[in-house]
């Protein structure tokens, strides 16, 4: 699972034109609370105020990418702003 | 005001308690409240449309019980994905899903996570900026949800929520 997740992270940080800039990727995977295989991404934002609609749009490219080369069907995307990064 | 717009309003208002450093619990409890504000949405929505009107509020309250976490989440995950069950699909009626209501059954899904995640993992730390989102999510499906509620891809979602772990093939 360990190289899942940093497969995943490569991809991420490869991915180009995005709605707006991210300054870093995290990602773990595991099962979730009903013990589905699932990936989380953490998505650290440059600009600490990114509306919705923008982040929607993040969102889906980032499920999209997961989904497309990984075989599962849960991605939870959660944002954080630069500043918030650990 | 009813439960749901309660819960949301509060969820907004504990992402925002402390101004400078906020405390894990505040946030915790925004991530929860987000997630049950649109489980109850839905269950109100649901329970309202089988037995309506004053009278039967202590039978919706009843009814209420019947939902189920995981069953919701398998449901909402296939609206999410346009994957919806064949048990499910007749009542769509050959509809297309509305853009809104994959919003809302895509937020159901990711809520429900972050719920369990802020209730039980002690481990996760929670930023403000990624629970506002949550929130933000929340009124958004609030809002999607206004937009479809009286289709019949929304009552067949509904309808999916409350049965579909009892539907067989």
């Amino acid at each position: 699972m360990e190289t899942t997740a940093t497969a995943i992270e490569t991809a991420l940080s490869e991915l180009r034109d995005l709605p707006t800039p991210v300054s870093s990727w995290r990602v773990e995977t595991g099962p979730d609370a009903t013990e589905d295989p699932a990936v989380w991404v953490w998505v650290m934002l440059e600009d600490e105020d990114v509306d919705l609609r923008t982040r929607s749009r993040l969102r889906e490219i980032v499920q999209g990418l997961v989904r497309e080369t990984h075989d599962t069907s849960w991605v939870y995307v959660r944002f954080r702003g630069a500043s918030e990064s650990e | 005001m009813s439960l749901h717009a309660d819960l949301l309003r509060q969820a907004r208002l504990l992402a925002i308690r402390e101004p400078r450093w906020p405390l894990q619990a505040s946030l915790r409890r925004a991530a929860s409240a987000s997630y049950y504000a649109l489980f109850h949405l839905l269950v109100d929505e649901a329970t309202n449309r089988m037995f309506p009107g004053g009278d039967r509020a202590s039978l919706r309250g009843c009814l209420a019980r019947a939902f189920l976490h995981g069953d919701m989440k398998r449901v909402a995950q296939q609206f999410s994905s346009g994957g919806v069950s064949p048990r499910l699909g007749p009542g769509l009626n050959g509809l297309e899903l509305q853009p809104e209501l994959i919003g809302v059954a895509a937020a159901f899904v990711d809520l429900q996570q972050a719920r369990h995640e802020a209730d039980y993992d002690t481990a996760r730390r929670f930023t403000r900026k990624e629970v506002l989102d949550l929130v933000d999510r929340t009124e958004q499906a609030f809002r999607d949800w206004n937009g479809v509620r009286r289709s019949a891809q929304a009552d067949t979602f509904l309808a999916g929520l409350i049965a579909f772990g009892n539907m067989r093939g």
